[in-house]
């Protein structure tokens, strides 16, 4: 018999951090907690729960795209005489709690914004069958009524929080494990099309709060010691870079990494804005493990930037790129190339906006469709307007009909390059990772230089093709001329170069693979796992 | 896994792992070679042949993961390019460049496949 008190379900996307430091502050009060994935499927979860028998479980409903499957699963789990208290948390059921209680018949209530203290004083109350219906933070059901109680301030000092509880850490960079880490909660950006703000302002706390850079230190030492992890990477939205103004907490963090002797042992990737790019503070960053940056960048023209609010110019935003690929820091980026003001002018224009970031091969052309999150601004809008579509994800229409269908054609020719785990973008884009883990973990060497070449090579290639393509395309598309050129052979065409560039990303990818063994042998000496590995992977080479 | 596969492989010395590991990065160079000549003669044939599906069916790449694949399928399509050489070369006369392209791409692909040939045999000699 395994049994838990509090069983906690939610999805792996962010190596359960959020449900982590629930289920530590529940364990440091002395309850049995556990952790699972909604992925292992209604059946295991249901056998699970019959052996573990706890008397509350959590779901974390982070966006509004959960609620369908948790509906199933909570369904399931009454229907399987699963009785305990039913709670629900996260993102989403913070903003939206009475939609969670009707959609989801089977959940109690719903906790929300900063879990912590309300689910520990939830256990107190249901393990000491007490009434939780004075519980800040909660929202319940009383007979057919949904009540509110009084929300709770966000928890003022993170550092009083225990660290986070972490199941098994995701295999990353070959046989490397990688960590998420937070350094702070909350942004103080106000981007259209973000609800982080609305999020933090109805919690009724800052916008923003930040550790102490020296605890976030003592957590990754923790992890390296403990669970020899060497790659983090932070989760935080906006990584504080000039949280008051000046690069004190990064100067703060770097001298931390220093003096306790892991600056070059681990290697750490971050999310900022273009605008917080500083060639002598990123120097001095990458010196001390900074390997990768994400930027949401999402647009490339001045209008654009304006209408999403990101107060940061597409000039500004270029001269980040050179001074990252100056620096050899990887980068990975968000860009919203589909808005609903998107016209076949603004796409043009961001088209060339791409080339101009991604021409080289640094990384692989990508970009997405805005999505109408709840409580934004994009949303109201489009509300406003009358164009918002309330499916199993929020959506709109393009203002033009044929913006609709050259979207739609593009996501079928380019949905596999776009968006399979093994496509274009996403192997392109962790081979150029792998290559700059490498780089830091080994300094450059002659295989690496020519692997790390072949990488932009084949990179490059892809991106100008794609380009070339969309932009041929939405000229067809723009004529309204789709229907008379046969554009059916073209989706094959695509699927053969697709096939072929992922191919040559493949080989390097082993490559990068073999050469790294090779390092662990020469320089780490560590011929057992080489011989391990080798035994694995050398019958398939054959094959 | 193959036990005594895995047993050579223990047996190796480190100065022999780190030559079958520089044979292998040479091994995957020219497996490279061969998707990019076949990548690229596929998008001359498939352009120069519009109408004609029968040269691309044959010459479409594999899907993903190559690792399993390359030389094997490579071995596979070359007879099947060679049966096909009797209707390249009925092609008209105007299409001689693509016939050269052909017997190119042909005699690039096998010189590719000898090199792997002999770095698989230098592997198997490592681990005999």
């Amino acid at each position: 018999m395994i049994h838990k008190d509090v069983v906690l379900v939610a999805l792996d996307e962010y190596n359960y951090l959020g449900v982590g430091y629930l289920s530590a502050v529940l364990r440091k009060k002395g309850y049995r907690t556990a952790i699972i994935d909604p992925e292992r499927g209604k059946v295991k979860i249901l056998k699970y729960l019959r052996k573990a028998d706890p008397f509350l479980v959590g779901f974390s409903v982070i966006s509004y795209g959960h609620i369908s499957d948790f509906t199933g699963l909570v369904g399931y789990l009454r229907n399987n005489n699963i009785q305990c208290h039913f709670t629900a948390g996260g993102h989403y059921s913070s903003l939206n709690p009475r939609e969670i209680l009707e959609q989801i018949p089977g959940i109690d209530s719903v906790v929300r914004f900063d879990g912590e203290e309300s689910v520990c004083e939830l256990a107190d109350a249901i393990s000491n069958a007490r009434s939780y219906e004075g519980i800040r933070g909660m929202v319940f059901r009383r007979g057919n009524e949904i009540v509110f109680n009084e929300t709770r301030p966000p928890v003022e000092d993170l550092d009083i929080l225990p660290f986070p509880h972490r199941t098994i850490l995701r295999r990353f960079y070959f046989d490397s494990t990688a960590a998420t880490i937070l350094a702070g909660r909350g942004c103080l950006n106000n981007c259209s099309f973000c609800n982080t703000r609305a999020y933090y302002r109805e919690a009724g706390g800052p916008l923003k709060r930040i550790r102490r850079p020296r605890e976030v230190v003592r957590e990754i030492k923790s992890l390296y010691r403990s669970r020899k992890c060497r790659l983090y990477l932070f989760a935080d939205d906006d990584f504080p870079i000039f949280p008051s103004g000046n690069k004190q907490w990064v100067m703060e963090f770097c001298d931390g990494l220093r003096s306790e002797g892991i600056d070059n042992k681990i290697f750490w990737k971050i999310c900022c804005r273009a605008d917080e790019v500083d060639e002598n503070l990123f120097g001095m960053m990458r010196e001390n493990g900074l390997y990768y940056v994400f930027l949401g960048i999402e647009d490339g023209t001045e209008d654009g930037l304006l209408r999403l609010n990101k107060q940061v110019t597409p000039s500004r935003i270029l001269e980040c790129i050179n001074t990252l690929k100056k620096l050899e820091i990887g980068i990975d980026y968000g860009f919203l190339l589909f808005q609903p003001s998107t016209t076949f002018e603004s796409l043009v224009s961001n088209l060339e906006f791409l080339k101009l970031l991604c021409g080289d091969g640094y990384m692989p052309v990508t970009f997405l469709k805005i999505i109408p999150f709840y409580k934004t601004r994009v949303e109201s809008e489009l509300k406003k307007e009358g164009r918002l579509i309330r499916g199993t994800s929020p959506d709109y229409h393009f203002l033009d009909q044929s913006m609709d269908d050259y979207y739609s054609f593009i996501q079928s020719v380019f949905g596999e390059w776009l968006k399979d785990p093994g496509g274009f973008v996403n192997l392109g884009g962790l081979l150029r990772n792998h290559c700059f883990v490498y780089l830091r973990r080994y300094g450059s060497d002659v295989t690496w230089s020519k692997i790390n070449a072949r990488a932009m090579e084949i990179l490059k290639e892809g991106n100008l093709y794609i380009l070339q393509m969309m932009t041929e395309l939405q000229a067809i598309f723009r004529a309204g001329l789709d229907n008379e050129i046969g554009l059916g052979k073209l989706s094959r065409n695509i699927q053969m170069k697709h096939h072929y560039l992922v191919n040559r990303l493949t080989i390097y990818y082993d490559q990068l693979y073999y050469a790294d063994l090779r390092q662990k042998l020469v320089l780490d000496a560590n011929s057992q796992h080489v011989k391990a590995q080798l035994s694995k992977n050398l019958p398939t080479l054959f094959r | 896994m193959d036990q005594d596969l895995n047993s050579k492989i223990n047996a190796l010395s480190d100065d022999q792992l780190e030559a079958l590991l520089n044979l292998i990065l040479e091994m995957n160079e020219h497996k490279d070679e061969i998707v990019t000549i076949i990548g690229t003669q596929m998008e001359y044939l498939t352009q120069s042949l519009a109408n004609i599906n029968t040269v691309a069916t044959i010459l479409a790449l594999p899907k993903p993961p190559v690792r399993r694949m390359i030389p094997s399928i490579v071995r596979r399509m070359i007879p099947e390019i060679a049966d096909h050489y009797p209707r390249l070369m009925n092609f008209p006369a105007e299409m001689s460049n693509l016939r050269l392209k052909t017997c190119d791409m042909v005699s690039q692909l096998e010189s590719e496949i000898k090199a792997i040939k002999d770095i698989e045999a230098n592997i198997a000699k490592l681990l005999m």
